[in-house]
């Protein structure tokens, strides 16, 4: 077989590993990100609820990205860094 | 030696002349040309006479691979039913000998069946076989030198199948077209050192055969040029763009050197933040890169302007706008399923590359109306759906004409979307737009005209019954308040392509509008 030129940037090929999960999500600040997309802010709004009542969540951070179309910009990604956990409403 | 009979001779009715299978030209798989004589030596031979498509056959030779001595393969058929046959039952590595029809070898060996097992001895047949007996092909694989047989997958004894030998001329025929198609749908090219099928194998496809990036094609894509040579960083895998790894793109699109500077310019544009080829990519929307090539390059690079400019014929549009593709799927990440989400995507995104056809124009070309010089040449890349079509061959006049298609570009995104927030692209057929100038519009005058004609009051917006609309029309109090489709005219993009002949024009739909999803980017192409 020949050799064949890469089309790839292999650096950014590594395997991520996943941050660690979190043992309870009462112990934890809850980061809430909406990317934007209708009615996001209204969706996140009923889990926000649900995690209060039901799940002891305490802390929420709530996060928005200024378009669904490009990726989180850097202040946005550093305040979901601070969060033990953050839950993404993707979609319409 | 000669003509004999054998078992005895005693029944009279079988006879083999081995004389002439023996001395008969055979090719063998690597192309080079054999006889039996030339494989026995002087030592004893057994050869196998096989036949792809039949399961003892194929059993047997799974049973010979690994034998060693000397053991040749008699393949009746073409070349491709050989290399197919070896290649499935690991007898690469055997004399594989190819005997295609009128089967003259065969007739002499008196096969009957296959698999035949003949063993040669001084130059003459010591024993005949016929079909699949374990105990007895053993002791003949000995003769000629080699250990025990495999297993096979074959029992103990299996009868054989009709040998082509014994087959009439229409049935030959038909079995050879069978193994011609064989050759047609294989792409490994391991054999001539031109892998395609280990493409395929890592994924450097669309879907479409690419060419092999070796280095030799590599180096002659970047024709002297830095390989190292940064462009940017590309979403979603966040890469590093450089020369060597667009090359790689371009040659695996199958682009010709000489359109290279089209490539490198439509890189960096879609590679221009304002472009988003990040968002373009992963969307679920139909988006994709469609390039727009203006100025004295186009005819510098072959590309094609007339008949089917936005389909296929013309290796340079096919093959640019592909490169592009190959560049945001391999090199970027946004792999359709993957991270390309797109519920639809479109014949478009294999690829879609144009040149505008400045001369059968009315009108300056898109790059001067962007405020670039004539003598100049550009990529424009614009993120867009597939082309959808606006037939008129009915209209007398331009103003006729204008108000079909400010229907058709009334349609962009969604029917009652409005405002769309974005450029939109109308590719119009030269007949349409000699149907402009004759008339005396200008092209501002066309783009001003689609901007009025494609305002819609929020009462007619909301009585269409589509829940489809935006939050100026469902908010709005005043059900007389006009809603421009475009805000200007500057989001009418207005280019020429396409056959002199036919009144067919098309829509071309953007992405994501008002400044949150892509903008147009043109980059001049140095040359």
């Amino acid at each position: 077989m020949s050799d064949y030129v890469s089309p790839f940037d292999e650096r950014v090929r590594e395997p991520v590993a996943p941050a660690p999960r979190p043992g309870s999500l009462s112990e934890v600040t809850v980061g809430l990100l909406d990317i934007s997309k209708p009615k996001g802010d209204v969706f996140l709004d009923r889990i926000e609820r649900a995690l209060r009542a039901s799940h002891g969540v305490t802390e929420v951070v709530r996060l928005r990205k200024p378009t669904f179309a490009r990726p989180a910009p850097a202040d946005v990604l550093s305040e979901a860094e601070r969060c033990g956990a953050v839950l993404v409403a993707l979609a319409d | 030696m000669g003509r004999q009979t054998r078992g005895g001779g005693d029944d009279g009715y079988v006879e083999v002349d081995p004389v002439s299978a023996l001395g008969a030209t055979l090719s063998r798989l690597d192309g080079r040309v054999s006889t039996l004589a030339d494989l026995a030596g002087s030592e004893p031979l057994l050869v196998a006479v096989v036949e792809r498509d039949c399961p003892t056959s194929r059993g047997a030779l799974r049973a010979l691979a690994d034998v060693g001595g000397r053991v040749a393969v008699l393949s009746q058929g073409r070349a491709e039913a050989a290399h197919d046959l070896a290649a499935t039952t690991g007898t690469q590595h055997l004399d594989v000998l190819v005997e295609p029809a009128p089967h003259k070898v065969s007739e002499a060996l008196d096969v009957r069946t296959v698999p035949t097992f003949v063993l040669f001895e001084d130059l003459d047949v010591a024993a005949h076989l016929e079909g699949w007996d374990r105990s007895l092909v053993a002791p003949l694989v000995v003769r000629a030198g080699g250990g025990p047989i495999g297993d096979g997958g074959l029992p103990e004894l299996k009868p054989g199948c009709g040998s082509r030998s014994t087959f009439d001329d229409a049935t030959l025929a038909r079995l050879e077209r069978d193994d011609a198609a064989l050759g047609r749908t294989a792409t490994d090219g391991s054999r001539d050192g031109d892998d395609i099928d280990e493409m395929w194998r890592r994924g450097w496809h669309d879907g479409l055969p690419v060419v092999p990036p070796t280095p030799g094609r590599v180096e002659a894509m970047l024709d002297g040029r830095d390989p190292t040579t940064p462009l940017g960083v590309l979403g979603p895998v966040m890469a590093e763009v450089t020369f060597e790894r667009l090359a790689v793109c371009a040659v695996l699109a199958g682009c010709e050197p000489r359109t290279w500077p089209v490539i490198e310019a439509a890189a960096r544009a879609v590679l221009d933040p304002a472009f988003n080829a990040h968002g373009v990519t992963n969307t679920t929307h139909f988006a994709s890169p469609w390039l727009i090539v203006n100025g004295p390059v186009r005819e510098r690079v072959g590309m094609h302007a007339g008949s089917n400019a936005l389909g296929p014929g013309n290796r340079a549009n096919a093959t640019i706008g592909r490169a592009i593709r190959l560049l945001l799927q391999l090199t970027g990440g946004g792999s359709p399923g993957g991270l390309d989400r797109a519920t639809l995507g479109g014949p478009h995104k294999y690829t879609a590359c144009f040149p505008e056809h400045e001369e059968a124009s009315p009108w300056e070309p898109l790059h001067v109306t962007l405020g670039h010089d004539d003598a100049t040449s550009t990529v424009t890349v614009y993120g867009g759906e597939a082309p959808a079509g606006v037939s008129d061959h009915s209209s007398r006049t331009a103003d006729a004409l204008a108000t079909t298609l400010s229907l058709a570009m009334a349609n962009a995104w969604s029917p009652t979307w409005f405002p769309i927030g974005t450029q939109t692209l109308l590719v119009l057929c030269p007949e349409h737009a000699t149907t402009f100038g004759e008339a005396g519009w200008s092209k501002q005058r066309l783009r001003e005209t689609i901007v009025e004609r494609t305002t819609r009051s929020v009462g007619r917006l909301r009585s269409a019954g589509s829940g489809e609309l935006t939050p100026e029309v469902m908010d709005a109090t005043d059900p007389d308040r006009m809603i421009p489709k475009f805000a200007s005219e500057r989001e009418v993009v207005v280019v020429v392509a396409g056959a002199d002949a036919g009144r067919f024009s098309a829509v071309i739909g953007p992405w994501v509008g008002f400044g949150l999803g892509s903008t147009m980017v043109t980059k001049e192409i140095e040359t």
